[in-house]
């Protein structure tokens, strides 16, 4: 199956999503992962990325990361993201350096990318991993929810290289490093698409981005209605928090996807997660596996995110939520 | 026109059964469906079908029984099935499974357009659509939440990405994997259940293929491997606390104060 001539190389490479510059916080956790991962071992962990230009303020933020290498493929190609592009780039870079391992970010571009550049590379892709280890034979096991969350699923890899696995985020948590990582810039490379799709239109959202303060709030079916959301938005506020949800709330319309937490939405790992009225779906689960520490506020104890929370808390959210906005607002 | 659109029947039900030994998925005793998600390809592939006078040909890949699958796009308009079927092409991942689907669509005589669900409720992994478009050297559009226009040589869609969307023009042939919302699938009439049983259903394996090294389908072409798999398990983890709520809300606010002194500390 696999044409490689270097079959055991423990390496790892990791895909750098960015945007205008600024690395995805995905791939900068990836970066951690992957350093975790090679442990003592000898092995090298490579970054490969590609954008319109490489601009000095790019280039900075990628040497400093804890990576050996950084190859760089800048071009005029990189500027819309199109998955043909950013996929033929990597399948260069993983054909140059060998790696045993390439990891990507499970953003919507990562999860286009990779399937993409697994099939010139003839090899496979664990999709969504919730959790990555070495064996004692130096396989990379890939752990993943499949079936709506019912199941977990160890994946391996057994001959092919590299072994490609698609991270969610949030699983693991990025630790800022000053890394010398040495740059190498190199031509764009012309995907055997042709002639790509060209963007006509974007449209950016609220990013609703992991909160620097490490606190997330969400908010469930619980809510009775969306004018209620003003409360809990107050309620975030006074918390210090970035407003989430669950998937109800989307599908009633009263929140973008983009805030929505779960399988089909994005994952988070924050430091304190306060769930208000939340029951906990396996799928809202998978969303919330790096959370360190979680509040849970209900009037149903024995609901899932209930049993599972650190702190469960019997009681109404919107009585809990009033008194907070109160007590805030009398502390000043 | 040509069009595809490739669907999956998948687990019904909540609980599906795994074969613990092999790792593989058992599908006896289990109820079956269309994959949710291809109900809205289907839908997308008609109305595209229907504003271009294309044709419309639907394949699958499964044992004999996925058959039930492509009755139901043929019961909702489209005009003929595809069955990949075989045991030497059992137990593929996404590689093996798009070379299968692959190696079909071009026996079928290529095509100009081909439509899929995003993901399938069963695997999960919204990669056949990406792997399609690279097996059949044509572009991969994924994340779909609208298809603004489209021609016999090109389609304006745009896509859901990291923090916001982008509207794209592209040229046909191309690979497309839509998600929900955006269409309401049709409900097959009696009428179109009545017709679909008198539409061709095409059955293919492996002696119909151009290739047919059985190393090149099913687990033998198959990348990757489970090695264990096993309940996500939920054990109550602390006792439920009852108090007033202005305890509790002391509570949540002095947990936010230290997760806010812990991130400036980690800092």
């Amino acid at each position: 199956m696999t044409n490689n001539t270097v079959r055991n190389s423990a390496d790892i490479l990791v895909f750098l999503q960015q945007a205008n510059g600024r690395i995805h916080p995905n791939s900068l956790e990836l970066v951690t992962a992957a350093n975790t991962l090679a442990g003592g071992s000898g092995a090298r962990v490579f970054g490969v990325a590609a954008a319109e230009t490489a601009s000095a303020g790019l280039l900075e933020s990628l040497r400093r990361l804890a990576l050996c290498e950084v190859d760089v493929y800048a071009g005029e190609q990189y500027k819309n993201f199109i998955a043909e592009s950013f996929s033929a780039a990597l399948v260069d870079c993983a054909q140059r350096r060998r790696p045993g391992t390439l990891l990507v970010g499970a953003t919507p571009e990562g999860r286009a990318v990779a399937p993409i550049a697994a099939v010139p590379l003839k090899t496979g892709v664990t999709a969504d991993c919730t959790a990555l280890a070495i064996d004692e034979g130096g396989l990379l096991l890939q752990t993943r929810p499949a079936y709506g969350g019912d199941i977990m699923a160890t994946i391996v890899t057994p001959a092919a290289r590299p072994q490609i696995a698609t991270v969610r985020q949030g699983i693991f948590t990025h630790k800022p490093s000053c890394g010398n990582a040495l740059i190498h810039i190199h031509e764009p490379v012309l995907p055997k698409v042709f002639p790509l799709p060209r963007v006509v239109n974007k449209q950016m959202e609220d990013a609703a981005d992991a909160p620097e303060s490490g606190i997330v709030v969400a908010v469930g079916g619980g809510l009775r209605k969306k004018e209620d959301l003003e409360l809990f938005f107050a309620v975030n506020r006074a918390l210090g928090g970035e407003l989430f949800c669950s998937r109800s709330l989307v599908e009633r319309g009263w929140l973008p996807h983009v805030r929505q937490i779960g399988l089909s939405g994005r994952s988070v790992a924050p430091r304190l997660l306060v769930a208000f009225g939340i029951s906990g779906s396996v799928q809202f689960f998978a969303g919330i596996q790096g959370a360190r520490r979680v509040f849970a506020v209900n009037t149903d104890e024995s609901a899932p995110l209930m049993r599972a929370a650190d702190c469960p808390i019997v009681g109404d959210m919107y009585a809990v939520a009033d008194e907070i906005i109160a007590q805030t607002t009398r502390s000043g | 026109m040509k069009i595809a659109v490739c669907i999956k029947q998948v687990p019904a039900g909540a609980k599906s059964v795994m074969d613990p030994e092999k790792g593989l998925l058992a599908r006896i005793e289990t109820d079956t469906r269309l994959n949710p998600y291809d109900a809205f390809a289907i839908e997308a592939a008609l109305q595209i079908a229907e504003k271009t006078g294309g044709t419309l040909t639907a394949f699958t890949m499964g044992p004999p029984s996925a058959g039930q699958a492509l009755r139901e796009a043929l019961a909702m308009g489209v005009q003929a099935g595809v069955l990949l079927t075989d045991r030497a092409f059992a137990g593929a991942d996404v590689a093996a499974t798009s070379h299968t689907l692959g190696c079909a669509i071009k026996k079928a005589g290529g095509f100009d357009l081909i439509v899929c669900g995003q993901q399938t409720t069963d695997g999960d992994t919204a990669q056949v659509p990406f792997a399609l478009g690279a097996c059949l050297g044509v572009c991969a559009l994924g994340w779909v939440t609208e298809i603004s226009e489209v021609s016999e040589k090109e389609i304006f869609l745009t896509q859901e990405l990291s923090g916001g969307s982008q509207t794209v023009r592209a040229a046909l042939p191309a690979c497309i994997a839509v998600g929900k919302g955006f269409l309401t699938p049709r409900l097959p009439s009696l009428a179109g259940r009545l017709a679909a049983k008198k539409k061709p259903l095409t059955m293919w394996g492996l002696a119909d293929m151009a290739d047919q090294n059985p190393e090149h389908y099913g687990l033998h072409a198959s990348p990757t491997r489970v090695r264990r798999i096993y309940a996500a398990k939920a054990e109550q983890k602390a006792s439920p606390i009852r108090e007033p709520s202005s305890a509790v809300a002391q509570r949540l606010r002095s947990a936010a104060k230290q997760a806010r002194e812990e991130g400036r500390h980690d800092e």
